[in-house]
């Protein structure tokens, strides 16, 4: 028998074939050999013993425990495991960018003790000794810039939220108002106001994204995981995580997104599942969900 | 309440409306194929007991999610084939001494015919268990919703996102690997009782 024959004994005993198709199969009698063949194997295969009662009432019964009958969509968050990915609050981000200010203003510091003084906005003049090369290249007025930049968005952001009914105008600056830092992320927020910033609270800090990190790259190894699984953290922090992957993994995590994974030379298109609760990344196989790798976030 | 039985799509808008009796009834009459699902990706009863108890629940928080776009039941199976999987993977974790069946004790002392039967019925199970432990998950899983779940290639590529086409390689090339695994022995029916079983 050949493949095509195989193939088409298959189709028959699935009902996949055309009427034309049936008709040849039908006439061939290697192919209904072997379509005889894998009905008995079919046969097998639904002969699984079947459930007990108690097995089948105490599922029931424990699916049913997750029910609200004030509507099914109530019925959403998860009780057992703390699953569901919530954006970082503001005060996390907080932290976060008062940590990349006081770099910023260090750096400001030691350049200023180092070389020249003063001057109009431009007090960070020498870079040659700098220890970022990133920041070596950019004009010192425009990291100065940068800074002033990102506290009046980090006042404005504050003020906005300790006082909503403040002026939104109240910085005076036309760049804060549309950072969208709270925005987004608080309108995700809402079915959970619980902070987790605790979460992160006396663990170390979250793998760190390197500068020249490409997110069209396929992911190496577990630690290339872990950095893929927290530049996504960064860009949910951003508000600027694309749409998530569409999928039915399911499972204590949320999927992000998708890449490529290689594992033992294949390429594998995976999903990005990450808990940045309990701190881990994996890679998930699209077509299986099976978890390929898995990377720590912290 | 209706005296005739509401079909999947009516009792799933009853119960994203809030009927819990509607969920219940939904429930119920997906479970015994679910379980079979179950059984024959995670392989043992009591994982299959698990991996279905926990699809069950899945379809209850998810319901919501469910959108009418594919069949019912294809969501279903779609998700007790993942929670099967991931049964899987958990066992797969854990240290196994030897392939058992936690369901069927068996007492060969009992040498009677009705014994015999089930034994080799016992037998039977095992070794298609076996056959069906030796294929990659995604074939098993292609093969066991055909089979099992009796969706068709299309209902399949749907639930696993994987082209049509796959769908039908992954169905084909399973079987023939657990023919293979299995020998080349008679249907169960004729095959003669004392065939030792053939491990992958």
């Amino acid at each position: 028998m050949n493949d095509e024959q195989y193939f088409r004994a298959n189709a028959f005993l699935d009902g996949e074939l055309t009427h034309e198709e049936h008709r040849i199969a039908a006439a061939d009698p290697v192919v209904m050999a072997e379509v005889e063949r894998l009905r008995a194997l079919r046969d097998e295969l639904r002969d699984a013993p079947p459930p007990t009662a108690r097995a089948r009432d105490a599922a029931i019964a424990a699916a049913m425990a997750e029910f609200t009958p004030a509507g099914a969509s109530e019925t959403t968050p998860e009780v057992a495991p703390p699953v569901p990915f919530r954006p970082r609050p503001a005060a996390a981000k907080y932290l976060a960018v008062a940590a990349a200010l006081i770099a910023v203003a260090g750096l400001g510091i030691v350049v200023s003790q180092t070389d020249f003084g003063g001057g109009d906005d431009d007090d960070a003049a020498s870079v040659a000794d700098a220890p970022l090369s990133e920041a070596a290249a950019r004009p010192d007025d425009e990291m100065e810039e940068t800074a002033e930049r990102t506290l009046e968005a980090l006042d404005d952001e504050m003020m906005a939220e300790s006082a909503p009914a403040a002026d939104a105008d109240a910085s005076g600056t036309d760049v804060a108002g549309d950072v969208p830092i709270g925005g987004a992320a608080d309108e995700e927020d809402a079915e959970g106001d619980a902070p987790d910033f605790g979460a992160d609270a006396g663990r170390s800090e979250r793998v760190v994204v390197p500068a020249d990190f490409d997110p069209d790259d396929p992911i190496l190894n577990e630690i290339s995981l872990a950095i893929y699984g927290s530049y996504l953290l960064d860009q949910i922090e951003l508000g600027e995580l694309g749409p998530t992957p569409e999928t039915v993994c399911v499972g204590n995590f949320d999927i992000l997104d998708t890449a490529t994974y290689v594992l033992d030379g294949d390429e594998r298109d995976v999903y990005i599942a990450v808990n940045d609760v309990e701190g881990f990344v994996l890679a998930l196989d699209v077509d299986t969900c099976v978890e390929l790798a898995m990377g720590a976030l912290f | 309440m209706n005296s005739r039985e509401r079909t999947d799509d009516e009792l799933v808008a009853a119960a994203q409306g809030g009927d819990a009796t509607a969920m219940d009834e939904l429930l119920r009459r997906h479970y015994d194929r679910v379980h079979a699902v179950c059984r024959r990706i995670a392989g043992g009863s009591r994982d299959a007991d698990d991996a279905a108890q926990e699809a069950m629940i899945r379809v209850v928080r998810h319901l919501d999610r469910f959108d009418g776009r594919s069949a019912f039941t294809t969501w279903v199976y779609r998700i007790a084939t993942n929670a099967a999987l991931d049964e899987l993977r958990k066992r797969k974790r854990r240290p196994q001494l030897h392939i058992v069946d936690d369901e069927d004790h068996v007492r060969p002392e009992l040498a009677d015919e009705v014994a015999h039967r089930r034994i080799d019925a016992v037998a039977d199970r095992i070794t298609i268990d076996a056959a069906l432990a030796g294929l990659p998950d995604e074939f098993r899983a292609a093969v066991v919703m055909r089979d099992v779940g009796d969706l068709d290639y299309a209902e399949i590529a749907a639930a696993l996102d994987v082209p049509v086409g796959t769908v039908k390689s992954r169905i084909a090339r399973g079987r023939r690997m657990l023919v293979e695994a299995l020998g080349n022995r008679e249907p169960p029916s004729r095959r003669p009782t004392d065939d030792p079983p053939d491990d992958p």
